[in-house]
């Protein structure tokens, strides 16, 4: 660990004048870096962002003792604040949408664009794997895995689809894994290898 | 289920990332910060942060989270 992490870490755990200073210092140095992270982002307030550093901060002084010093605290730090934010917004981007109104609505995507026109220029190769796709889909894959595989597709982030389910992040990642796992096994002993996937058009 | 010829493309390239070892987003995120220093020194990564690149190329949350956090540390 870095004499400048443990100064942070003693500080931290200091009496309350000393520990008070530090979590002034901690926040500037968070909100200067948040500001920089999302100076493309004019839309979030500075009540916004002050929100986050304290959040961060509360989450940071309940973490301390996993700080192991791979990294300067500093950075630590910003990874914790960077996530925070991004699962806030996050959060208030998705508070009205249902999982069912996702699954069959892809206008909430964000790096999916929809094309509504389908594609009636594929080739025979692609259409089957097309078809080899829905087969491992429909033969390999749970009711569970199909819907939180169908969320994500719709660009819903995974803490979110497990708020719904009455999950965790993890428990969804490892949903979404099995499934995927699932598929491209099911895929190979159809033959499609992954060189193949994108050869088709 | 339908998909759209975009989710089929999108689903293709999950499936062409996914490894039977791979890190979650919790796995990934406990490793980030030693990672982001690693990638913005320039120095080779360490066989134990190469997981994470695979994560980037699978995950785009934590992808466009990694962007946010390289701006945050921008000099």
């Amino acid at each position: 660990m870095t004499p400048t992490s443990q100064s942070w870490i003693q500080q931290l755990h200091g009496e309350d004048g000393v520990r008070d200073i530090a979590l002034t210092d901690l926040g500037n140095l968070l909100t200067e870096r948040l500001q920089k992270a999302f100076r493309s982002r004019p839309d979030l307030t500075t009540a916004f962002l002050d929100d986050i550093v304290q959040e961060t901060l509360i989450k940071i002084l309940n973490s301390l003792g996993s700080f192991e010093g791979r990294s300067a605290f500093e950075t630590w730090a910003t990874t914790i604040a960077i996530h925070t934010a991004y699962s806030e917004l996050r959060k208030k981007k998705w508070k009205d949408v249902s999982l069912e109104q996702v699954i069959s609505d892809g206008s909430h995507t964000d790096h999916l664009s929809i094309d509504k026109e389908g594609a009636p220029n594929l080739s025979s190769d692609r259409r089957e794997l097309i078809d080899a796709m829905y087969q491992a889909i429909r033969e390999t894959l749970t009711e569970k895995q199909r819907t939180a595989m169908m969320a994500e597709l719709n660009g819903m982030p995974l803490e979110e689809i497990a708020r719904r389910t009455d999950s965790n992040r993890n428990a969804v990642y490892k949903l979404t894994h099995d499934a995927r796992m699932r598929m491209k096994q099911s895929l190979e002993k159809m033959g499609y290898t992954s060189e193949d996937w994108f050869s088709m058009k | 289920m339908t998909l759209t010829p975009k989710q089929i493309e999108a689903l293709l390239q999950m499936l062409s990332h996914t490894q039977a070892e791979e890190l979650s987003c919790d796995e990934y995120l406990d490793r980030l910060a030693e990672y982001v220093e690693t990638y913005l020194s320039g120095s080779s990564l360490p066989e134990g942060l190469r997981a994470i690149e695979g994560h980037l190329d699978l995950c785009n949350h934590c992808q466009e989270e990694f962007q946010a956090l390289l701006k945050a540390l921008e000099d």
